[in-house]
């Protein structure tokens, strides 16, 4: 069961004077659901792009999959962008057409399935569509797939209730219809507090805590009260 | 794994030839654009009915249009990138799992077909005007439309050859304005100053413009727009690659 | 303290405390008591992962306990059930019954309370929870 599906050794990454990522070791084991938390500017989407290649590491060594990260890789992570939006010309019908066509592993049965699921009309382009409809229509994008690792960076900003449970609810499914690792950043611990089974805080680039959920209930309490301590 | 390395380009192709709006631009309705096109065909009839019957037209500067196109190519090309950034889908964009080379390729043979598409639009509607203006118009005979034909080819094939170019130019330019290297883009500008007024003191253009060529010299322009455009390709490949400001 | 509903079981979720033990601590009792009967069929885990809004993994594991308790069975394609022997459930309270006794027969002895005086306490006790029911 503990094979690790990422492994970050040492890696930094610093935008002119600014590090983002400072000398951060980290490792996720696959098949859990792991938490990415910590204030704005922790380094929770530097570490995400990092994982699907679009941003490099200046020193350290990262492997995800065994391999160095890269569009090889990426074909079997499902990766939600921070603060993503969606190609405003496709319909909800197309815009799976496209990931069946697209993406290695997308499965439009299912996509069609959680569309329903969601209450996402399939013939509405992505223009006209609310916030929460384009976010429900990206989140299918990532779990209508069956690959190894799904990355969601903050899949809650901006969504409202109703979207919420029924994202989590689709997740839950996820989780437990493949062995997939889920890696989530996000502010709204409390919606996914009984979700993760590993937890990492980050601070300023680096680790400030890290370890199994349960466990970490037994020490601190919730990780929504553990959270809220971490952040003063 | 299966699958995984040959996800079709076919399919990347196809989505980058759909028309990208500005995310949150409201869209002009369809009978908004049937006005506009019913205004601007009319305008086009009088004027052009106007200027047969009170003056002998030298149809052929009509052609002259030809020479805007590759430049709308060009902005084409740098809006291709930008709308990435803009419209907040580049992540979906760089996270695809196709090497940068064919996500670049992929927009570069998008616009190329567009510039393609721009063309025989224009190449249409300019025989169509000619066709008018000869009709209605007493001094001109049906030999001189032949000939307003004919003269139409050299820009046409212009156009074909400077599409390569300039649709590379401007992904290019698209790119670098996204990367660290940003501050080469006014290097760039010097470099591009210089080498067009070395080029136009040579008259080569004004030697196209009035219909005398060499046959060499537009082979050997095609060829090194071809070049050139695969060099800002590879280029551009690389700095999307190594060099992202994300 | 979150009370949740999964069909007519209701459940107390408490994310300052492990949940896997919580589920596994809270399902015991409903088959221990009762208020799960001989043979019925216990919620699936995806029905309790989505209502309860936990890892299904979590409660994966909490099931696999219960079965190692004989409390409850896995019937190929129909689901998990309770088990139909009223024996095992017996023996189940049983095995709980002597560990809780002993732990608590330990604690009051190294206290050096004997046998006649933790009786009292007991009495005590059961007393006083008699007269909190009757009001």
């Amino acid at each position: 069961m503990t094979e690790p599906i990422i492994i970050a050794e040492q890696i930094s990454k610093s935008y002119g004077r600014k590090q983002a990522i400072d000398h951060l070791s980290l490792t996720i084991e696959k098949g859990s659901v792991t938490g990415i938390l910590g204030g704005n500017g922790a380094g929770k989407s530097t570490f995400f792009r990092m994982i699907t290649g679009l941003v490099r590491p200046d020193s350290g060594r990262l492997t995800v999959l065994g391999e160095e990260p890269g569009w090889r890789t990426n074909s079997q992570i499902a990766y939600l962008p921070d603060r993503a939006r969606w190609y405003g010309n496709y319909t909800a019908e197309q815009t799976f057409d496209w990931g069946s066509n697209i993406l290695p592993g997308f499965e439009k049965s299912e996509a069609l399935r959680l569309a329903e699921l969601m209450n996402l009309p399939l013939d509405l382009k992505t223009e006209g569509m609310s916030k929460g409809q384009e976010a429900r229509l990206m989140l299918i994008l990532c779990i209508a797939r069956s690959v190894p690792l799904i990355v969601l960076d903050e899949p809650f900003s901006g969504i409202d209730g109703s979207s919420r449970e029924r994202i989590i609810e689709a997740l839950i499914d996820a989780i437990s219809e493949k062995e997939q690792t889920l890696l989530i950043s996000t502010h709204e611990i409390y919606e996914v507090e009984g979700l993760m089974d590993d937890v990492v805080f980050l601070k300023d680039g680096a680790v400030q805590l890290t370890g199994n959920a349960e466990k970490l209930r037994t020490e601190y309490g919730s990780i929504y009260d553990l959270s809220k301590k971490m952040g003063d | 794994m299966q699958g995984i390395n040959n996800q079709s380009f076919d399919a990347l192709l196809r989505h980058e030839t759909r028309r990208v709006r500005k995310n949150g631009k409201p869209r002009m309705s369809r009978q908004w654009w049937m006005i506009y096109a019913i205004f601007f065909l009319a305008a086009a009839l009088i004027l052009t009915t106007y200027f047969s019957l009170s003056y002998h037209i030298e149809m052929k500067y009509i052609w002259s249009v030809c020479w805007g196109i590759p430049w709308v190519v060009f902005g084409f090309s740098i809006g291709k990138i930008r709308r990435e950034w803009g419209n907040g889908t580049v992540g979906w964009w760089l996270a695809l799992p196709y090497s940068r080379w064919r996500l670049i390729a992929a927009k570069f043979l998008a616009m190329m077909v567009r510039g393609l598409c721009l063309a025989l639009i224009a190449f249409t509607l300019i025989i169509l005007f000619g066709a008018y203006a000869t009709l209605i118009s007493s001094s001109l005979s049906l030999h001189d439309f032949q000939i307003f034909i004919l003269s139409g080819w050299l820009p046409m094939l212009l156009d074909l050859a400077a599409f390569p170019l300039l649709a590379g130019l401007g992904l290019f330019l698209g790119v670098l304005r996204q990367s660290t290297w940003r501050p080469a883009g006014i290097l760039f500008w010097v470099f591009w100053g210089i080498l067009w007024s070395l080029f136009s003191s040579t008259g080569w253009f004004q030697g196209v413009y009035n219909g005398r060529y060499d046959p060499l010299a537009l082979s050997a322009a095609v060829i090194i727009s071809w070049i050139a455009a695969l060099l800002l390709l590879l280029l551009s490949s690389w700095l999307l690659d190594k060099k992202l400001d994300l | 303290m979150d009370e949740r509903q999964v069909g007519s079981l209701s459940f107390s979720i408490d994310f300052s405390q492990p949940l896997y033990e919580q589920i596994l601590t809270q399902m015991r009792s409903l088959i221990a008591r009762g208020t799960i009967g001989l043979g019925e069929k216990i919620p699936s885990v995806r029905e309790m992962a989505h209502e309860l809004k936990i890892n299904p993994n979590t409660v994966m594991h909490a099931y696999q306990e219960l079965e190692r308790d004989g409390l409850t069975e896995k019937r190929r394609g129909q689901g998990t059930f309770a088990t139909t022997s009223m024996m095992k459930i017996k023996q189940f309270k049983e095995r709980f019954a002597l560990e809780y006794a002993q732990d608590f027969l330990e604690n009051m002895h190294s206290l050096g309370f004997n046998l006649n005086e933790i009786h009292t306490y007991l009495t005590r006790l059961s007393q006083e929870k008699g007269h909190r029911k009757n009001d």
